[in-house]
């Protein structure tokens, strides 16, 4: 300020002696060494209020600049904090300079020392060399705005391998190039490993469901192949005696044989039922007929049935909407409720073993009922027969209903049970209809 | 005459024709009711029942001869190995319980056992 204020003086000081003095004395006064130097005394003048301005300026853009530094630093911190809570990690990478600007998360993350500055090219070594081409790509591929999205894994120098899931957003310039890079980061592994827990879990417990009904099936499998194996031995032997003896009638041996070769495909076609329903692999959703569906169970179960003494009618309401779901899984869960039902009536004399199958709409949904003619469920267990290892049976796991009810759960549907009127028990369960309001071939 | 009751076709015609072979006479029924309602006109030998059939079971059969002072020796035939069953059987008046599929050696032993003999080798009166 002591330079501007000479500066302002001294201008002063020449105005002061400039013009008053002039316009009076001027006529009887010999010019003085003010009036002889003015122009240079202007010159000196403006000079230094010139390098004053400049001063000036330059003191304010220096602090305007710390400021803007300052509110970076700031707005980095907030964002850095922000993203603490989430275990986000940020980064942005500008092409010009081909480095990576990251907060700590994002070190943390990648496990890149903390004073060590980023390029593409060093971020890429801590990442697995299988996934290096799926971080990659979001220098090159996205466009404009575009977010690439990707997991990936990191190696940790300890030999750990933590999952990552990524986001990023390039920015082009007008002539296409990626100018500029921004992502986040976060260590998913925790979820992967969750996730893969209860894929293993879900296919445990699916194969738990085979297994189990595989074994309630047995007594229906021995019939169903006992059938057609006793009908093969017996002509075999038959046979075998009547070529033995003198006479032999070749037209009968031939209708014999033949009757062998049915037979034999009729065993086969029970054991590919059987295969059908414990085959292993991805759940397939399909529109299927709840009729049909329920005479497949049926027929699978009808040695079973047969052995328990047990009679079934079923009932469907017509033009049923087909259902949406997995053949197999729902087949295991009529079987276990029909098997179930035919259990609960053990203790009725056999006249009196009845089970009433029924599909009606309800809504959008399909709701298929299984009615026995049991003891029923008390009042207060009514909810906690679907909790798994609850069984009244000596030989059940008490895994059926429970598995049972997650299945339909997973096809978006529900299961109850009630108590009948009369006497037994009656298991509920739907299954959303398809197209309730479209009619693509789904009706019949 | 044997009478071979089994509600499935396949395995009625090949009993038949295996007891046939063996030198027996035989004939089959679909179903309890159907042999009840013959029974007059039959009155076979022996019984060779299926014990799991819908309708009137082969215990049912036995149980209604039984009762009407009609019973005759009585071979069961089951693909199950529930002792109950076996049980029940018994009390039924059950002569022998085979286990399906049959061995011919076995239904022949069985025969023999409960006294049914081929046409040729009948007692003669």
């Amino acid at each position: 300020m002591s330079i501007v204020g000479v500066a302002i003086f001294s201008l002063l000081a020449a105005d002061v002696s400039d013009s008053p003095l002039s316009s009076e004395q001027a006529t009887r006064r010999l010019p003085s060494v003010v009036d002889e130097d003015r122009r240079v005394v202007v010159l000196v003048s403006a000079l230094c209020v010139l390098q004053s301005a400049l001063i000036v300026a330059l003191v304010m853009q220096r602090r305007r600049q710390q400021r803007i530094e300052e509110s970076l630093k700031d707005s980095e911190e907030r964002i850095a904090l922000a993203t603490l809570p989430e275990n986000l990690g940020l980064w942005q990478w500008s092409e010009h300079a081909d480095e990576i600007w990251a907060t700590e998360h994002f070190r943390d993350i990648l496990q890149v020392p903390e004073r060590e500055s980023l390029t593409r090219a060093s971020v890429l070594v801590s990442i697995h060399p299988e996934d290096r081409g799926r971080f990659d790509e979001a220098f090159d591929r996205p466009g404009n705005g575009e977010v690439l999205d990707n997991d990936f894994r990191v190696m940790r120098q300890s030999g750990e391998l933590r999952w990552v899931t990524g986001k990023a957003r390039a920015r082009r310039d007008s002539s296409g190039r990626i100018i500029r890079v921004t992502g986040v980061v976060m260590d998913i592994t925790d979820r992967k490993q969750a996730e893969a827990e209860s894929q293993s879990q879900r296919l445990q417990l699916a194969h738990l469901t085979r297994v189990s009904i595989l074994g309630q099936l047995s007594g229906a499998l021995a019939h169903e192949l006992a059938q057609p194996l006793t009908a093969i031995l017996s002509n075999a032997q038959a046979a075998q005696r009547f070529l033995a003896s003198n006479r032999v009638d070749l037209m009968e041996v031939r209708e014999i044989i033949q009757d062998i070769v049915n037979d034999d495909k009729r065993a086969g076609e029970v054991i590919r039922r059987v295969r059908a329903l414990l085959r292993r692999g991805e759940i397939q959703r399909q529109a299927l007929d709840v009729p049909q569906l329920i005479r497949d169970a049926l027929t699978v179960a009808h040695g079973d049935l047969l052995v328990r003494q047990v009679d079934v009618s079923s009932r469907f309401e017509p033009m049923l909407p087909a259902v949406l779901g997995d053949r197999v899984q729902i087949q295991q869960v009529l079987l276990n409720l029909l098997l179930n039902a035919a259990e609960a009536m053990s203790g009725n004399v056999p006249r009196d073993r009845r089970i009433d199958i029924s599909a009606a709409r309800d809504a959008d949904e399909v709701r298929i009922s299984v009615a026995d003619c049991g003891t029923g469920i008390e009042a207060e267990r009514i909810e906690s027969v679907f909790e798994a290892f609850h069984t009244t049976k000596s030989n059940g796991l008490g895994l059926g209903l429970a598995i049972s009810r997650s299945i339909v759960i997973a096809h978006h549907g529900r299961m109850w049970a009630t108590n009948n009127v009369h006497r037994g028990s009656t298991f509920h369960f739907t299954l959303p209809g398809t197209g309730s309001d479209d009619d693509r071939g789904s009706r019949r | 005459m044997i009478a071979v009751l089994d509600d499935d076709e396949p395995v009625r015609k090949a009993l038949v024709r295996l007891l046939r072979s063996a030198g027996f006479t035989a004939r089959s029924f679909a179903s309890g009711g159907e042999l009840l309602a013959d029974w007059v006109g039959t009155r076979p030998q022996c019984l060779v029942l299926d014990l799991q059939m819908p309708g009137t079971s082969g215990l049912d059969v036995q149980r209604s001869l039984r009762s009407s002072g009609e019973a005759v020796p009585t071979i069961v035939m089951t693909a199950s190995d529930e002792c109950e069953l076996l049980d029940e059987c018994m009390a039924a008046g059950v002569s022998v319980c085979l286990k399906k599929p049959l061995e011919c050696a076995e239904l022949l032993a069985a025969l023999e056992l409960i006294h049914v003999y081929r046409d040729e080798e009948r007692p003669l009166n």
